[in-house]
């Protein structure tokens, strides 16, 4: 690899001093003069009929300025979520405890609040069904009558098919020597970001919106608040989104939600400002977590222990409307399709309707759950056909250069590596004392860009100042992964300047271009192959300004040298003999001459002031495209990424037998990163992602009775602590990716994605149990240490 | 959150009147750390926080003859860092030690956490264990002593009277050549409640027979208990694993654990069983190594 001044140095997060010393600005902190508070009246049921709103005795307290319901609602044929199914304020029904029923803007949130006491709901229960397989069923009470189209529906089953498949399944199945079957359940799971919900939404006199709210995607926000501009009878109006520093994220705030339009129409309603901002509970519940599954899977191998075919079938509980968590099948096809090399498989899901609360986005976008099956499954498989279980994995790891089931075009791949890594650094065949064991999992993920929307696409402008500084306008979105920082060692690293002089704006629908949003690992793959064009672009227009000023500004600086020999003049006028490092433009075969360098200010200051003509300064702009293929609408099949990653996760537990407490002793997480811009912001993702994939496994549950959260804090709802935290080792596997930039390939959220089934192998292999519930509490293994003992 | 007044009595005499003036609408707050969620959660409504934070008769630990005073405005971080409680107490400080954050525990008092009357309250296992006596004063500051095991009454309740105040509390201090212990199961390792707690204080002789026991559980009765019935088995009998197993067995005896969020009440009791085992041993290791 070339040596390189800026690109794989551990450069520290530019944002970070501000998050570090508590100066940056969250949502909390923001207010707008003049500003109203809102607060959210939610149901106090599952499953009802809304008979009556009586808002009489909350209208008539001081301080209430709009009271917001179906009655009063100004858009009210208006719904969100994937199929439009979701009313922001309810109308006829509630179908979630967590419904919005009414909404108050007051002159505080504690009079907001008691006005929202007072307002009287009256309902009629209906019976709810609080699990999929239940709420699938013929006679199952149903949670929507009419589609948006306003046709009626006939069962709770989502109307998206998903599937996919490839080979011959049942020749494949004929030549298996072994065959497995196994069932895997995995629970609600909830984003936890440490900054809560909140908007602040105005209108400006001429009707166009401004919102400031933490969010992913502020260009579909854009888009999304349009529509609602326009159900309120406003044309041609704007939305301008600006996101303030974003605490945390995770796919949380990867659509708009009720509470957004709420505050939208609120502030429509009273003509004010109005800031909505969640307390811990309503994040709890207000939000959209990781959707529970179901997932059914059978796979088989040939007597050598390849891989014959995978077949699963998996069932969602959707909840009661849609967001993106109906359509996490899509990324469960990778996995389930390409995740080792298998040559037939077949995957369907349904995603179904119930009471309970509805589903989002989660890092990983369901390759966890689908990840968890297919590993816990290989493992399974790899004792049916007497092959150790990571050199059953090293067997049918995926190779460089292959295209997989679904159709995806590996480019590079580093799993082998990955696998041999874990091996060595968990000193795998080692024997070790009762209770103790070791156990691996896999991933595959997409590493270049999703094409799960009409384009995937980001855009980014450079602006050089004339003292050589820049600002890049980007439609990155940073929500702690670093893409900032990534940005602009990329920048300086073209543009020879130094990573200090650049300024990333972002977050600003006005004033950045276009982006569809941080999500599916790709910002940083993206906003880079962006930088690339705009950074050569702009040192392009530098050398050309130097080709023709240069040789003006080189003797002047040089009048009083009386050793200047002049003999390189004429090199200076061809921008292909420049060069440009650290702020200063050189001759490239004569870096030595400083005689002959100067800084670049002087040449784009010199290009700017011409003297009332021709002035000119260095702005470029890219939008960059990846060349990928959307899922085709029949066989869901298509090159979705640029490329791919890999990664194998090996971790060593104990297992307490007489409490069940599953201790981590060593975790070594191997990763094929193409190459790492910043090594340390790629340990950095793949530590959180471990972390938070170990909550997922062992603690991190949302407990649900009939649709009722109950535990929504962090009183009863546990996430890792620091001093749960245990040795982890990361491994960076550097396989130059011909796509990435720089040879980069994203990695934002598959830290998380095999931690789980990792962990259970580790528990079998320690105490000889198969967990097939995520997460692994003590009770659940303690239940099946048990359980086994008895047979 | 509920508006209210906050009082800040820096003598006895102020603290009883302040609250005589408001008695129904007026709540005493030490470290605060249990009061406010209440209030956070509306689960209380007072209009008046009196705060016990100023009082010098409700601090300090000191020795009276065979016992210590430990006052009630104690924080359990002053708990924590104390080498006398260490050396002393040492179970008292392994509840110290996992109690909440250090952030909590800066503010949150030993007095609050008794009041409190959690069943799982981290700190009354070992005060049980320690044969703590409550010592009460009232409004006309005479004082009556009460033992901590007729203190508490059921879940969240203690035998307190209006005009009362609880001023601290006076533990036994364990005879030379003893060990105690206080273990705590948790969901996760720190920042938990307990799921369930086993408190340990053992004397044993020098054939190792145990000679004197006392063992107090937390989260597994409607009151942190001290489990008699165990005690009675093992005191006089050699403490090995088979010993120590049998213990276990008749622990579970004595216990009423209930289902709750925190955990299943089959599992707590599995975890009594294996966690009188462990205190027991850690008692005994600190008792053999002279640790008290």
């Amino acid at each position: 690899m070339q040596q390189k001044n800026f690109i794989g140095k551990r450069l520290a997060k530019m944002d970070a001093p501000e998050k570090i010393s508590g100066k940056a600005s969250y949502i909390n902190d923001l207010s707008v003069p003049n500003m109203l508070f809102g607060k959210i009246k939610r149901s106090q049921h599952a499953h009802a009929i809304i008979k009556n709103i009586d808002i009489s005795r909350a209208e008539k307290l001081p301080g209430v300025k709009a009271i917001l319901t179906r009655d009063s609602n100004p858009a009210p044929d208006f719904k969100i979520g994937f199929i439009q199914d979701n009313p922001p304020i309810k109308d006829d029904k509630v179908r979630q405890f967590r419904d919005e029923v009414a909404a108050v803007a007051a002159t505080s949130t504690e009079i907001a609040a008691a006005a929202c006491d007072l307002i009287k709901v009256e309902y009629e229960p209906l019976p709810g069904v609080f699990d999929p397989i239940t709420a699938a069923a013929a006679d199952a009470p149903l949670i929507h009558e009419f589609d948006f189209r306003g046709n009626p529906i006939k069962n709770n089953s989502l109307p998206v098919k998903w599937q996919i498949s490839d080979g011959d399944l049942e020749e494949q199945k004929k030549r298996s020597k072994h065959i497995v079957s196994g069932t895997y359940k995995t629970g609600w799971a909830h984003h936890c970001c440490l900054g809560v919900a909140g908007i602040i939404a105005e209108f400006d006199y001429q009707k166009n919106l401004k919102v400031q709210m933490p969010t992913q995607i502020p260009f579909l926000v854009q888009n999304d608040l349009n529509k609602l501009l326009l159900a309120l009878g406003l044309k041609n109006k704007n939305t301008r989104v600006i996101s303030p520093t974003i605490g945390g994220a995770f796919g949380n705030k990867l659509d708009t939600h009720c509470y957004e339009y709420i505050a939208v129409l609120l502030a429509f309603m009273a003509g004010r400002a109005v800031k909505i901002m969640f307390d811990r509970e309503e994040e709890f519940i207000g939000m959209a977590p990781r959707q529970p599954t179901i997932i059914k899977i059978t796979q088989g191998c040939d007597e050598n222990g390849l891989l014959t075919f995978r077949e699963a079938e998996a069932i969602l509980d959707n909840g009661a409307y849609t967001s993106w968590g109906a359509t996490v099948p899509s990324v469960m096809y990778v996995p389930m399709t390409s995740l080792y090399r298998v040559p037939a498989v077949s995957f369907t899901a349904s995603c179904v309707y119930t009471n309970n609360i509805f589903s989002q986005a989660f890092r990983g976008y369901g390759n966890p759950q689908a990840t968890f099956a297919i590993e816990s499954s290989m493992d399974e498989l790899a004792e049916k056909a007497g092959i150790e279980p990571l050199e059953m994995r090293l067997l049918n790891s995926n190779r460089p250069n292959e295209t997989t089931p679904m159709g995806l075009k590996v480019t590079s791949c580093g799993m082998s590596e990955c696998i041999e890594t874990v091996k060595k650094k968990l000193d795998w065949n080692k024997p070790r004392p009762k209770n103790r064991g070791v156990g691996i999992a896999t991933l595959t993920h997409v590493g270049g860009g999703a094409r799960i929307y009409k384009s995937d696409g980001h855009g980014m402008i450079l602006k050089m100042d004339d003292f050589a500084k820049v600002s890049i306008m980007t439609g990155a979105v940073e929500i702690g992964q670093g893409s900032e920082t990534s940005i602009a060692q990329t920048v300086a690293e073209i543009v020879g300047i130094l990573p200090e002089d650049i300024t990333v704006i972002r977050h600003d629908t006005a004033t950045c271009p276009w982006d569809v949003g941080t999500h599916a690992s790709r910002q940083m793959f993206l906003s880079c192959k962006a930088a690339i064009r705009c950074a050569s672009d702009a040192k392009a227009r530098i050398l050309d300004f130097a080709a023709s000023f240069m040789e003006d500004e080189i003797r002047r600086k040089n009048r009083k040298n009386k050793d200047f020999a002049d003999d390189l003049l004429p090199l200076l006028h061809d921008p292909d003999n420049l060069a440009i490092v650290k702020r200063r433009i050189y001759l490239k075969d004569h870096p030595k001459r400083s005689d002959y360098s100067l800084p670049i200010d002087t040449i784009l200051r010199r290009g700017h002031f011409q003297g009332g003509k021709n002035g000119d300064m260095v702005i470029t702009h890219a939008f960059y495209e990846p060349d990928t293929n959307m899922m085709h609408p029949k066989t869901s099949k298509g090159n979705i990424s640029e490329t791919y990653v890999f990664a194998a996760h090996g971790v060593e537990v104990e297992v307490d037998p007489e409490t069940g407490r599953v201790e981590i002793l060593n975790f070594v997480a191997a990763h094929d990163i193409g190459r790492a811009i910043n090594p340390m912001l790629v340990e950095g993702q793949i530590y959180g992602g471990v972390i938070q994939g170990v909550g997922y496994a062992l603690m991190e549950e949302m407990i649900s009775e009939k649709g009722k959260i109950l535990n929504p804090d962090f009183l009863d709802y546990k996430i890792p602590t620091m001093m749960d935290t245990f040795p982890l080792e990361i491994a960076l596997i550097e396989t130059p990716d011909p796509h990435g930039p720089f040879g980069a390939k994203g990695i934002g959220e598959v830290g998380i994605i095999p931690v789980a089934p990792a962990i259970a192998n580790a528990i079998y292999d320690a105490v000889g149990i198969r967990l097939s519930e995520i997460p692994f509490t003590c009770e659940r293994v303690l239940a099946e240490i048990k359980r086994q003992g008895q047979e | 959150m509920h508006k209210f007044s906050y009082q800040r009595p820096t003598s006895m005499t102020e603290a009883f009147s302040l609250k005589k003036a408001a008695p129904e609408n007026s709540l005493y707050v030490a470290g605060g750390s249990d009061v406010l969620l209440l209030l956070k959660k509306s689960v209380i409504a007072p209009n008046n926080l009196i705060s016990l934070r100023a009082l010098d008769e409700l601090k300090g630990i000191r020795e009276t003859e065979n016992r210590v005073f430990i006052g009630s405005g104690t924080t359990i971080r002053e708990l924590e860092t104390s080498a006398f409680i260490a050396e002393k107490f040492p179970a008292l400080r392994d509840a110290a030690v996992n109690l909440a954050s250090t952030q909590i525990r800066n503010v949150a008092t030993l007095g609050g956490n008794i009041i409190n009357a959690s069943p799982g309250a981290d700190t009354a296992a070992p005060l049980l264990i320690y044969e703590a006596q409550v010592i009460i004063i009232n409004a006309q500051l005479a004082e009556r002593t009460v033992a901590l095991t007729d203190f508490f009454k059921g879940p969240k309740q203690v035998h307190l009277e209006k005009d009362e105040l609880v001023k601290g509390f006076s533990l036994e201090v364990p005879p030379a050549g003893s060990g105690s212990a206080y273990l705590k199961f948790m969901k996760r390792k720190a920042m938990d409640l307990a799921n369930v707690g086993v408190g340990v204080m053992l004397t044993l002789a020098q054939d190792g027979t145990c000679t004197d026991i006392r063992i107090g559980l937390a989260t597994v009765a409607p009151t942190p208990i001290r489990a008699l019935k165990t005690e009675a088995f093992l005191k006089g009998k050699i403490i090995d694993e088979a010993t120590l197993t049998e213990a276990g067995e008749i622990a579970t005896t004595e216990i009423a654990p209930i289902d709750d969020l925190r955990g299943k009440a089959w599992h707590k009791t599995e975890v009594i069983k294996a966690y009188i085992k462990r205190a027991c041993q850690q008692a005994r290791l600190r008792s053999v190594k002279g640790e008290v």
